[in-house]
């Protein structure tokens, strides 16, 4: 058998890897294979050493915050349309009354007290109506 | 999956599923816990984004990892160009261990780290995917999309550096490490 690849040799040291098989016998009779996997095992050995803590941190909260689906509005869709119908209809509506002119209720007094200004006006001394007056009569 | 209806509690499940191995991975990777947390939501928020594109016709933790990996690649790239140092301290105190030993600890875990520096940003995370996350060089190959003999030309000349980097520390390993060393023969 010819001696075993680097990769073979990797293999041999991953827990993940193939089953040693044939390799391992390889191995025993080959002072070179061994030595080649001794130095490597070396290398795997001190990789091994960089233990990395767990962090204790959780993102979910930070994630599911930034990851609610967005609420898109199509217009095409008929729900949707009627939405935007009714909004429209209600702003119109709002605008009317809020821009007609007030008309507040009219009262019988205020009708007679006009009435009565309008009979002082025509009597007045100091002549302010006579236009008006004269306007009147001629009509 | 669920989340491809968008299924939120689904997302949140994932997150607490993965999320500790994937920082773990982005840390290895780049050095840095803040960078790690930030490279770990990005890759949530883009599973979630593509989930109703996802067709579960490869592992979905193949395709998880392919987007950690993907953006830390981004982000080693983007250090390289900027030529930035890592200056965070890598070493993690443990208060168990007298004040020699945490030095000691602590050197190791910078030489490490020095050596992974060193390779580039293909090698590293293949080696960081291999020894540290225990993939094969299939599921590796899947993870980075590239061919499994791409992988093993990968790892096999990044181990040959870091042998030659690490050469120095292995004659001091503690005995626990020996036993921990894997399978073996």
């Amino acid at each position: 058998m010819e001696h075993l690849s680097d990769n073979q040799l990797l293999d041999l040291l991953n827990p993940q890897g193939p089953p040693a098989g044939p390799q391992a016998d390889h191995l025993a009779g080959c002072e070179d294979c061994r030595r080649r996997l001794a130095d490597l095992r070396q290398t795997w050995d001190v990789l091994g050493q960089w233990s990395v803590e767990d962090r204790e941190v959780d993102l979910t909260a930070r994630i599911m915050s930034q990851a609610q689906p967005a609420r898109t509005i199509r217009l095409w869709q008929p729900r949707a349309l009627v939405r935007v119908a009714a909004a429209i209809a209600l702003g119109v509506a709002l605008g009317s009354l809020a821009g007609r002119p007030g008309a507040p209720a009219i009262s019988h007094e205020q009708v007679s007290e006009a009435m009565y200004l309008d009979v002082l006006a025509l009597q007045s001394p100091t002549g302010w109506t006579s236009p008006l007056l004269e306007e009147t009569g001629s009509n | 999956m669920r989340l491809g209806r968008g299924h939120m509690p689904a997302l949140a499940e994932l997150v607490r599923r993965h999320q500790r191995r994937a920082l773990q991975l982005a840390y290895r990777s780049l050095g840095d816990w803040h960078l790690a947390e930030d490279v770990v939501q990005e890759s949530f928020l883009r599973v979630n984004r593509a989930a109703p594109k996802y067709r579960p016709d490869a592992q979905f933790t193949t395709w998880f990892y392919r987007i950690v990996v993907n953006l830390c690649m981004d982000e080693l790239r983007k250090r390289r160009r900027r030529a930035e140092t890592t200056t965070e301290a890598l070493s993690e105190a443990s208060t168990s261990e007298s004040p020699a030993d945490r030095e000691e600890r602590a050197e190791l875990h910078q030489a490490v780290h020095r050596a992974l520096e060193k390779l580039n940003e293909r090698e590293r995370l293949a080696v960081i995917l291999h020894r540290f996350e225990g993939h094969s060089h299939r599921q590796i190959a899947e993870i980075t999309e590239s061919s499994a003999s791409a992988v093993e030309s990968l790892l096999v000349r990044a181990y040959r550096k870091l042998r030659a980097d690490l050469a120095p520390f292995a004659n001091n390993l503690p005995e626990k490490a020996q036993e921990n060393a894997g399978p073996g023969v």
